[in-house]
């Protein structure tokens, strides 16, 4: 079965899941505070009141004081900007990290070194990455006297900038590491070798006998790193407070709200799904 | 000739291998006990304690050990995430090769396959635990949870590499001759699976850790929690870090959710990023070891070095280093020693002032004779009206309460009854000094309002009045007056008996401050004088509906409207007007005598020694019985009383006056530093359980009890200074004497399934704690 026709089955499968099977386990646990600070109480508040919970529960739409719709939408937005950014950052830092890499084949250090940093980057959690990178932030600014990036909250500016570095940390990383090895192998091939002795420009050997060959393997990468930054968006949404459709189902589960729950598997199954659609749209005759 | 080894695959097999021991020594390496809380670090720190004050990095937001907790959780959270990144694979290989057999089936497993991974596996994680067990949820439930999500993974991998075998050359040849399925998995695919499956485990291992991390992060965390308060224990400014929930199990994701919050981005950075590190490590290391033994057997056959003398001799090495970490002894067998000889000791009917006296030690007794009025029976009160009578019930679930205190007394009455509103007079609150910094007056602010006593004329007569909650003029507020005050003022006014609406009553956690609420406080205070006189009683709202209810008032409503700032109440006109009916009132009172003899001793130390007091009830103040004492007799037979300093004994008894005899002792005992205080009192039942103020002792003295092997309760929950029933537990008790000391009750629950009762785990864990104290254990000593 063609991936465009499991694309809308999966994402319809996942609303009826969740449509039905949500309201029945949200019914089985208390609601809860997910809020920064959860677990220390406030000076001059009894210690003992944070044991009873919130003192009553509001829907996600109750929360943010809009309509439900308004607030998915709005949550879509904000975190399809970002794995936006991530793909077309893991796209451009990546290939060009892949490209020096393959470029240093002869010198094992230096490819070791790059393809060693994407990998330990790659493997480090990303809510550990935001975390470092918040610190980071801090210290830096702390240096230079200044604030020099947001270090959490939701803004089109300097907001975006941890989200999106803690986002594509596996995707750059996932498409450096398979640019280098497949650019590498397309280095070495017979055709490029007699491009070379032809005596043709080292750019057009690159632009029109390499790139074609590599580029569909890096989409590929692009495409399985965006299914990880989709899988971290939640966590990381929550650690930088940035109010995407992760952060919003978390918080929806936190609420036992089941309609929000259901509303945000779908973006998100929706997001996966599209980002898993991007390893079948490159052209098969380039693979 | 042999193949050079893959530096991925060293440096991988290094971390494995460290992980490996800090997993099975961990506890024995940590510096000290991870779940012991230290409230007050070093002067001039606050906790989270900062790293080398005391502990080398730094402690949590509990004050606890964050390196102890780090090596001790490691074992743990590598356990679950062995377990789930194992199941996940084993379960995703199994649909796999299910998959590669049947058509139909992988279609069917592709599509749940996209199904499982299209949602993010932290928010499914985070739901199945939820729903499966709740916040503190046991290890399995978090190893199902991460199962559930992470199969499709290594299914996906497994089934691709199945599908390229499936077409191979000599696979078409095994068949060809006649290969059975199974055998042809078997022998000729699996080995070419192993490098696949080697990569696939070490992934979703890593995966794994990471959602285990993400979990803790959400302030999901494995293990039950305790509702741990320290404010008691707080030398210093109370306030933020003295309350929350605290996992009973050190790992590492219940780390990092006590690491969040603004404070650790700023300032404590250490709580996150100790956990943290220890995690990002151990999820590098790992991966890192699954691309070694990839990039090591991509041409190799893992089987062959499997199955070579190196890899046995490396397994035997793996097993002769792993052993010792279960047969070790236990790091405080000093203490299980003595917790087994004091168990040893207990009998029923000891005398522990006999075995201090022939221990050598100087025994001091406190004898105390009380007489004191007392309520000697069930009061009654009953209101009769033209619509019939109203039968009101005595206690702090029902109706009303007598408050026995100085202005007040008891006897029988029967009169009119009288509503007097608020029961407030201007010329009884005189304004006060105005001043911008001065918060609202009463007195200025009620200083044009009617006289509720001039509207309605009270004497000989049963008033009832109402508690004015708040009093709200413009953007001001004020307290309206304390209950003292209102009573008093009307005795004043020569009523035969007084009721007092209080919207507080029965709301346990509101019903006062302090540790006894308002009225019991009054009581303790200034205690009743008089056997027969103007009885007061403090009644609930909804007792006040019932006797309002012929006069169109229902003081629920009125209490309610003015608590959402109603101010209609609150005008100035009086509530005040006759009620008809009739009160019948009956508070027995009378003089109660009782003697009681207590004994005390110390065992020789400095003067500025600190000690831990032993504190037995007997006999007990919940069923007469002296379990307490044998416990404590069990414990002195155990121990050389005279070579064990900084111990105090006390045989208390509290007949007749629990504080007041408990104050006498402690006077006798003098200004000493106490560290703890153990309070025994009954022993019946088959478990102990434990109660405190002091949140900091419960982590410690559960330790101690499932150490010292007794029977007991979980403690789950701080005692709540504020709420009455702790306030009752206290005085019940003669704790009320010395609240500011470290204490701790110890009583024996459930039921009785010995003739010792609990007598024996008592002992025990008496002997655990001395153990500990004589060894200068942090967790009790220095307070």
């Amino acid at each position: 079965m063609s991936r465009l026709v499991r694309v809308p089955l999966t994402v319809v499968a996942v609303w009826a899941v969740l449509a039905a099977a949500a309201p029945l386990a949200m019914s089985h646990y208390r609601s809860f505070v997910l809020v920064r600070g959860i677990g220390t109480a406030p000076r001059g508040t009894s210690p003992f009141a944070i044991f009873a919970g919130p003192p009553q529960t509001p829907s996600v739409a109750e929360t943010y004081k809009a309509p439900l719709t308004d607030v998915i939408l709005e949550a879509t937005v904000r975190s399809g900007v970002l794995l936006i950014g991530v793909a077309a950052f893991a796209l451009t830092v990546g290939l060009l990290l892949g490209i020096t890499a393959a470029l240093l084949r002869r010198r094992p250090v230096g490819s070791a070194a790059i393809l060693g940093t994407t990998s330990v980057v790659a493997a480090i959690p990303s809510f550990f990455l935001a975390y470092f990178l918040q610190i980071a932030i801090i210290f830096i600014g702390g240096a230079a006297g200044h604030a020099i990036l947001p270090v959490f909250g939701f803004g089109f500016d300097g907001h975006l900038v941890l989200p999106l570095l803690a986002l594509s940390a596996p995707a750059v990383a996932m498409t450096a590491q398979l640019t280098a090895i497949r650019m590498a192998e397309v280095f070495d091939a017979d055709f490029v070798n007699t491009a070379n002795a032809k005596g043709l420009l080292p750019s057009w050997i690159v632009r029109v006998h390499i790139l074609p060959h590599v580029l569909p393997v890096s989409l590929e990468a692009v495409g399985s790193g965006l299914r990880v930054s989709v899988a971290s968006l939640p966590i990381v949404e929550y650690i930088l407070q940035w109010n995407g459709i992760g952060l919003i189902a978390l918080q929806s589960i936190a609420l036992r709200d089941p309609a929000a729950f259901a509303a945000c598997g779908v973006v998100l199954a929706a997001l996966f799904s599209l980002a898993s659609l991007l390893l079948d749209l490159r052209p098969r005759h380039l693979a | 000739m042999r193949r050079r080894v893959d530096p991925w695959l060293a440096a991988g097999l290094a971390i494995a291998g460290l992980l490996v021991f800090v997993a099975f020594y961990g506890d024995r390496i940590a510096p000290n006990e991870p779940i012991y809380l230290l409230v007050n670090g070093p002067p001039g720190t606050e906790r989270p304690l900062p790293p080398g004050q005391p502990f080398l990095f730094g402690s949590d937001a509990y004050g606890r050990d964050l390196w102890s907790l780090v090596l001790v959780g490691a074992r743990t959270t590598l356990a679950i995430v062995t377990l789930a990144g194992l199941a996940r694979v084993a379960l995703g290989s199994v649909l796999a090769i299910i998959g590669s057999w049947s058509r139909s089936a992988r279609l069917a497993l592709d599509g749940l396959a996209d199904l499982v991974s299209a949602v993010p596996s932290t928010v499914v994680a985070v739901l199945l635990v939820l729903v499966l067990a709740g916040q503190g949820a046991p290890t399995l439930v978090f190893a199902g949870a991460l199962l559930v999500t992470g199969w499709a993974g290594p299914y996906r991998l497994l089934r691709s590499e199945l599908g390229r075998l499936r077409v191979a050359l000599f696979t078409e040849g095994a068949r060809a001759l006649g290969v059975r399925r199974g055998d042809l998995l078997v022998r000729h695919h699996l080995p070419h699976l192993i490098p696949v499956l080697a990569l696939s485990a070490s992934q979703q291992i890593a995966a794994a850790l990471v959602a285990l991390a993400e979990l803790g992060v959400l302030g999901i965390f494995v293990g039950r929690a305790r509702a741990i308060v320290l404010g008691a224990a707080v030398r210093g400014v109370t306030g933020i870090n003295d309350g929350g929930f605290v996992s009973d199990v050190p790992e590492w994701g219940g780390l990092l959710a006590l690491g969040r919050g603004i404070q650790n981005l700023y300032v404590t950075r250490w709580v996150f990023l100790v956990p943290g590190a220890a995690i990002a490590f151990s999820a590098v290391g790992i991966t890192i070891l699954g691309v070694g033994i990839a990039r090591h057997y991509r041409r190799g056959n893992l089987l062959h070095d499997l199955g070579s003398w190196r890899t046995g001799a490396a397994l035997a090495i793996v097993a002769f280093a792993i052993v010792p970490s279960f047969t070790l002894p236990d790091r405080h067998t000093a203490a299980i020693e003595r917790a087994a000889a004091a168990r040893d000791q207990a009998v029923i009917g000891a005398d522990p002032a006999g075995i201090l006296a022939a221990a050598g030690l100087d025994l001091q007794v406190v004898d105390r004779e009380a007489t004191k009025l007392k309520q000697i029976g069930p009061s009654h009160l009953t209101i009769d009206g033209p619509s019939g009578g109203v039968t009101l019930r005595e206690g702090r679930q029902n109706d009303y309460l007598p408050v026995l205190y100085g202005a007040a007394s008891g006897g029988r009455v029967s009169a009119p009854v009288v509503f007097a509103g608020w029961g407030m007079s201007p010329a009884d609150f005189p304004p006060g000094i105005r001043s911008p910094f001065a918060p609202a007056d009463l007195g200025a602010m009620i200083s044009t309002w009617e006289d509720d006593y001039a509207t309605v004329d009270v004497r000989g007569k049963v008033v009832v009045l109402m508690r004015l909650p708040i009093l709200r003029a413009g953007r001001s507020f004020a307290q309206g007056p304390s209950p003292e005050q209102l009573l008093t003022k009307a005795i004043g006014h020569s009523p035969a008996a007084v009721l007092l609406i209080d919207g507080a009553f029965g709301q346990s956690a509101r019903f006062g401050t302090g540790s006894v609420d308002a009225y019991t406080r009054m009581s303790l205070d200034d205690p009743i004088t008089t056997a027969s006189g103007t009885p007061v009683f403090v009644l609930s709202a909804a007792a006040g509906d019932r006797i309002l209810t012929s006069v169109g008032l229902r003081p629920t409503d009125v209490l309610r409207a003015i608590a959402q700032g109603d101010v209609s109440y609150t005008t100035g006109r009086s509530l005040a007007r006759p009620v008809s009916g009739t009160g019948t009132i009956d508070l027995p009172v009378g003089a109660v005598h009782a003697t009681s003899h207590s004994t005390v001793a110390l065992t020789p130390a400095r003067a500025d020694a600190h000690r831990l007091v032993l504190w037995a009830i007997a006999p007990s103040s919940v069923d007469g019985s002296r379990g307490g004492a044998d416990a404590l007799a069990a414990l002195l037979r155990s121990i050389d009383v005279r070579s064990s300093p900084g111990l105090a004994f006390v045989v208390f008894d509290p007949r007749g006056d629990p504080v007041a005899n408990a104050k006498a002792v402690k006077a006798v005992l003098g200004p000493i530093v106490v560290d703890a205080v153990l309070v025994v009192d009954t022993l019946a039942g088959s478990r102990l359980t434990f109660q405190t103020t002091y949140g900091d002792l419960i982590p410690a003295i559960d330790d101690y009890a499932s150490r010292a092997g007794a029977t007991f309760a979980r403690t789950a929950r701080t005692l709540d200074p504020d709420q009455a029933a702790t306030g009752d537990l206290m005085r019940e008790t003669g704790i009320g004497a010395f609240v500011d000391w470290h204490w701790i009750l110890i009583r024996g629950t459930g039921p009785a399934v010995a003739d010792l009762g609990t007598r024996d785990d008592a002992a025990a864990v008496l002997g655990y704690a001395v153990s500990r104290f004589m060894a200068d254990a942090p967790e009790l000593v220095g307070h």
